[in-house]
């Protein structure tokens, strides 16, 4: 397991460096001239030839491209990621800011649906084929075909416009965080609600349940001591995995309910074509992502010491 | 066939026939303003009422239908393409191919979902193409390693071997045996990429990065209704209720033709 571990660690280097490489290369896919459209866009007009010419001489966009790129990676690594075109912010930290506001939405969303999907998945699964699994199941499926947004709209017609029972959006004040948590809670719930109950019947077939039932044991402990130990553990991964939301994944649902996160700083500079904030939020995202893949790699072999690498990879 | 299945391809087939018969099913022109009709209620005339600039919503939803069907087939045939393509060349041939191929795929795996086409449309500029081009460069990554790893287990098998021994080309192997037998997971695959590539491109063209105003696409209407909640509320319904049909259709098809072409063991094998 360590050999493993070590073999991700090491190959953490060049996966990011290549990342790096292409998240400052998006600037490529630019039609024209970035530092045309970019003076367009702030000037509201044809900029002249010489305030061209000086855009690109500030922003070294007059040099080659891997040039420019070691350049801008020199500098990322010392935390300078440049500054917004649009705002003149410095990039890393809005970045570190929203980052922030955008963990609060997600962790209290993760609660809520970890807190649906639990329950009502192991009931699902242990009640199989039962009224009530079958009531939870449709949901599920409508569930997961219900847009994200779409629930968000809904929730803010009827909790916001037509019962006044709190703000549609904003942030601030604590109510703020209660609509778009619940849009992300209910709508996240239903795929995890799938899965625990997949996952919980799949280890319910197993032998060794059935030698647990042999022997004399209740149903509660089978469940609560044997099953739920082995068949949580890919429940556990796909929440590990949801981490990865945390930068832009809820681009969506931030900017509906203007919750001024990640996700929503993402959306504006897109909208903008705020070419450094994009270039540095691919790079900060993938970054945070790797990383979150590597911690729920080794969290899972801890959970499970069955699985051993070393017989995967051969 | 499970009913499950049969239910989406049902669904999904009404879709592409609206998607299609648009202009004969709705004689009203999705794009025609006429102020003097805007915000009204549901009538015989509008059936599903009429939006701030007075356009039919009914005729807009069903041109709807067609943005949508259009958009995400296109993302899913160039993937399915792209995805065969890489897979196999990857698959087949091994060695340093596979693993450059790999390490690519390795690497698009690295970015978080959503960023990447988000991104791609911010500096592309939005447009509903653009979309179309951003997602299908994320997301050829799945099926190439599906296909990948199905070529990795068919190539050892014996009527590979006996294609070969008969002197078949590489090329027609791959054409005649390998691909027709990746088929069946590929198929499950596309099915739920094409309801994830309709809840991406209806959510991007919600927030504005997709599809411009006046083409008739259900986020874009979602995204106009917004504005007109209180007192319009059918505006979102609409065209809400037909992003999630869609969606649903495309997930019961992967749903059943996941159960049906491959059906788990029933107990787990006896020691």
């Amino acid at each position: 397991m360590p050999e493993y571990m070590l073999r991700r660690i090491m190959m953490l280097a060049p996966v990011l460096l290549i990342t790096s490489f292409i998240s400052y290369a998006l600037i490529c896919l630019c039609p024209g001239d970035p530092a045309r459209l970019v003076l367009e866009a702030q000037l509201q007009g044809t900029p002249s030839q010489a305030q061209v010419n000086d855009f690109r001489a500030d922003h070294g966009l007059n040099q080659p491209l891997m040039v420019q790129y070691v350049t801008w990676l020199k500098k990322a690594a010392l935390g300078d990621l440049g500054k917004s075109l649009k705002s003149g912010d410095d990039v890393w930290d809005d970045y570190r800011a929203r980052f922030v506001v955008s963990a609060k939405l997600f962790l209290a969303g993760e609660l809520i649906a970890v807190l649906i999907a639990l329950p009502l998945g192991i009931w699902s699964a242990v009640k199989a084929n039962s009224i009530i699994d079958n009531i939870l199941r449709v949901i599920a499926l409508g569930g997961v075909s219900l847009p994200g947004f779409l629930f968000g709209m809904l929730l803010i017609y009827v909790c916001a416009v037509r019962l006044h029972l709190l703000p549609a959006i904003g942030y601030g004040k604590p109510a703020n965080i209660v609509l778009p948590a619940l849009t992300l809670g209910i709508t996240g719930s239903m795929s995890l609600m799938r899965l625990t109950r997949t996952s919980l019947l799949e280890v319910l077939k197993l032998n060794y349940v059935r030698t647990a039932r042999a022997k004399g044991l209740r149903e509660r402990p089978v469940i609560t001591r044997h099953v739920l130990r082995n068949a949580l553990v890919p429940v556990i991964t796909a929440i590990g995995m949801h981490f990865g939301h945390i930068v832009g994944g809820m681009a969506i649902i931030e900017t509906l309910f203007a919750w001024p996160g990640l996700g929503m700083l993402l959306v504006d500079a897109a909208s903008t074509r705020d070419i450094p904030v994009i270039q540095s939020f691919v790079l900060l995202g993938s970054a945070f992502f790797v990383g979150i893949n590597l911690l729920i790699d080794l969290i899972y072999t801890l959970l499970d010491p069955r699985i051993s690498y070393r017989a995967k990879e051969g | 066939m499970p009913k499950t299945v049969r239910i989406g391809a049902i669904i999904i087939i009404c879709l592409l026939v609206v998607a299609c018969l648009a202009p004969v099913l709705t004689p009203v022109n999705p794009l025609a303003v006429n102020m003097g009709e805007k915000l009204q209620g549901l009538s015989r005339q509008h059936p599903m009422g009429t939006d701030q600039l007075g356009r039919d919503v009914l005729s807009r939803v069903l041109y709807g239908a067609r943005t949508s069907m259009a958009a995400s087939f296109s993302v899913v045939i160039i993937c399915l393409a792209v995805g065969i393509a890489i897979g196999c060349i990857a698959g087949f041939y091994g060695g340093v191919i596979d693993e450059l191929l790999m390490r690519l795929v390795d690497i698009m795996m690295a970015f978080p979902p959503f960023i990447l086409p988000i991104a791609i449309t911010g500096i592309l500029g939005p447009s509903l193409t653009n979309i179309i081009i951003a997602l299908a460069l994320t997301s050829w990554v799945g099926y190439a390693r599906m296909v990948r790893s199905s070529v990795l287990t068919l190539k050892h098998l014996d009527f590979v071997a006996a294609a070969k021994a008969m002197g078949s080309s590489r090329s027609r192997i791959i054409r005649e045996h390998i691909v027709p037998n990746a088929v069946h997971p590929l198929v499950v695959y596309a099915a739920f990429n094409a309801s994830h590539t309709i809840l991406a491109i209806s959510g991007l063209s919600f927030i504005g990065l997709g599809a411009q105003p006046p083409t008739p696409e259900w986020g874009n209407m979602l995204s106009e209704a917004c504005s007109f909640m209180g007192s319009s509320p059918y505006l979102f319904i609409f065209p809400g209720l037909m992003i999630m049909l869609t969606v649903l259709a495309f997930n019961l098809l992967g749903d059943g033709l996941r159960d049906y072409l491959d059906p788990r063991l029933g107990t787990e094998v006896d020691l």
